[in-house]
């Protein structure tokens, strides 16, 4: 457990001033820039009903705009470029004989992969709520200033959001293990989420781990905390990372 | 510290390395020569792990060698190919990467940039460096673990005059400390400088594994000395009459004699006769004469 925990810590050392970092960082603030532009700049159908806590229809704008596309796309990038760091560099065979199981290496990477997004996430709340604060001074009508923020709404979309996202991620992460370039492994993911929101209409497009970002916000209000989709998108998310671990212990490196 | 039976690597359904018996002694410094593609560093990775034998057995301090057995991999440090660095984090950070994964006290960073000769630039980004900075640096990472074995894979390739000196007196101190040094090189003037074994490799064939000492005695050269003199004709003239076997080499003469200590008797003929005698060399097996020997017997035998 001990070594684990130093992989994961080791993790974050690479994570520092990498790629990974900066596109976190910088993307989701240039989203919750723009989305405050819009916002601001917007007329009044942003207001809320006046039977309407003012802060749903702000939290599930920003959670609409973003899950549909963005967040399927931004663990997508993450998890190509958590491994393509070590492909790129060379680092495998430095990792294989360091006196750690390649169960670790593997497994540290992939929950360091989520608990990266998961701090993106709550980045990316923070963000939202400052910019509600600049919005609730300069638009007073949409009410932001006049009740606290629906913290219970705001921790369920947070948590349904990080449940829906695992499946896919660790399917994906899976696939930029094993393959080299940083191309095929975002292609494969673009094209699993592609396809996924053109069959959003197929009866059995909840099996597929793309699809999971794009149906988690269906009736989210009166959704339970965890439903079958997120149990469905954990369940994938173990035995992506067994199958992955599994085949990653295989792996040996080119001649 | 390593040995190996009858390892064999097939590469795409060929052979690519045939039945190696290598044998590495506790504290000597190894010498794996080969030209480019002669299997040198799959050779490495197989002794590593990294690569998984088709047939055969490696064997580290006595151990079965199998990427499962960790406790094997905290005796060792690797250097193989480039070396594996994070160009957008400073020197010590990437160390100190490594120390977390392997559970390694901080103060040990110091001690090997100090080593390398990389101090000064420890906070500097890996990006900055030249291609010499980086494999010291990706030495350091190596000697972290303060390894009993290391395994260094062309460890002077790309350096420049300074870095080819600092990195050869490393391995030296290393070897003196009583490690154990694998290393792989294309470059005759090295092994010949810091090893004292040596296994020459050839299309993935070990033609010699063993001491260089004994590698000299197996090609035995003739008895003899080379004179080196202003007036070569005189004193071939001269020892022919003496009954000397008397051969003309580049400006040289080579004398051939019954035993070493003939030499003498040769220098008192030379002089009484007035011959000014400019160098006196006793012919010395250099491992390049070695090497194209056993390479184009081998070639020759296929």
């Amino acid at each position: 457990m001990k070594s684990f925990i130093r992989a994961l810590i080791a993790e974050y050392h690479k994570a520092n001033n990498s790629l990974a970092m900066w596109l976190a960082l910088l993307g989701t603030s240039g989203i919750i820039v723009a989305f405050l532009a819009v916002l601001f700049f917007g007329t009044t159908e942003f207001l809320p009903q006046a039977d309407e806590h003012p802060w749903h229809n702000f939290l599930l704008l920003y959670y609409e705009a973003t899950a549909f596309m963005l967040l399927p796309l931004f663990a997508i990038i993450m998890a190509a470029l958590i491994c393509y760091i070590e492909h790129r560099y060379g680092m495998w065979k430095h990792l294989f004989v360091i006196a750690v199981s390649r169960t670790q290496i593997y497994l540290s990477k992939l929950l360091f992969a989520y608990l990266f997004i998961a701090v993106a996430h709550l980045f990316f709340i923070s963000m939202m709520l400052i910019s509600a604060a600049i919005l609730g001074v300069f638009r007073p009508e949409l009410g932001l200033l006049d009740q606290e923020p629906d913290f219970a709404l705001l921790l369920k979309l947070a948590f349904k959001t990080l449940l829906s996202v695992a499946g896919m991620l660790a399917l994906q992460f899976w696939v930029s293990m094993r393959f080299r370039s940083f191309i095929v492994a975002l292609g494969v993911g673009v094209i699993g989420f592609v396809i996924c929101s053109l069959l959003l209409e197929w009866p059995y497009i909840m099996y597929i781990p793309y699809a999971h970002p794009l149906l988690y916000l269906e009736g989210v209000t009166n959704a339970p905390l965890v439903g079958s989709l997120e149990v469905l998108s954990m369940g994938y998310f173990f035995v992506f990372g067994i199958l992955g671990v599994l085949d990653f212990k295989r792996l040996q490196l080119g001649i | 510290m390593i040995q190996t039976r009858n390892l064999s690597f097939f590469y795409r359904k060929k052979k690519g390395i045939h039945q190696l018996n290598l044998h590495v002694p506790r504290g000597s410094c190894y010498g794996l020569l080969g030209q480019n593609g002669a299997g040198k560093t799959t050779t490495m990775k197989l002794l590593l792990g990294l690569l998984k034998a088709d047939e055969g057995e490696v064997y580290i301090a006595d151990q079965l060698m199998d990427s499962r057995q960790l406790h094997v991999y905290q005796r060792l440090g690797a250097l193989i190919e480039d070396p594996p660095l994070y160009p957008y984090l400073t020197a010590y950070e990437n160390l100190e990467i490594t120390c977390t994964y392997r559970a390694i006290a901080s103060p040990r960073i110091g001690e090997v940039m100090e080593m390398v000769g990389l101090s000064d630039v420890a906070q500097q980004r890996v990006g900055t460096f030249s291609t010499g900075m980086k494999q010291r640096l990706g030495m350091a990472l190596s000697l972290l673990p303060d390894p009993e074995l290391l395994i260094l894979d062309e460890p002077v390739n790309g350096l420049d005059p300074e870095g080819i000196v600092t990195v050869r007196e490393l391995i030296r101190t290393l070897h003196q400390e009583g490690k154990t040094i694998l290393l792989s090189s294309h470059l005759l003037y090295e092994v010949e400088q810091n090893c004292d074994h040596v296994g020459i490799l050839q299309k993935g064939r070990l033609l010699y594994s063993g001491s260089m000492d004994k590698l000299r005695q197996q090609q035995a050269l003739p008895v003899g000395v080379w004179i080196s003199t202003l007036q070569p004709a005189q004193a071939r003239q001269l020892l022919s009459d003496k009954g000397y076997r008397v051969e003309k080499k580049e400006n040289r003469l080579f004398v051939y004699l019954e035993d070493e200590a003939a030499s003498n008797r040769v220098i008192d003929l030379l002089r009484n006769a007035d011959i000014d005698i400019r160098e006196v060399v006793r012919p010395k097996v250099r491992l390049e004469d070695l090497y194209l020997f056993f390479t184009q017997k081998d070639t020759a035998e296929q």
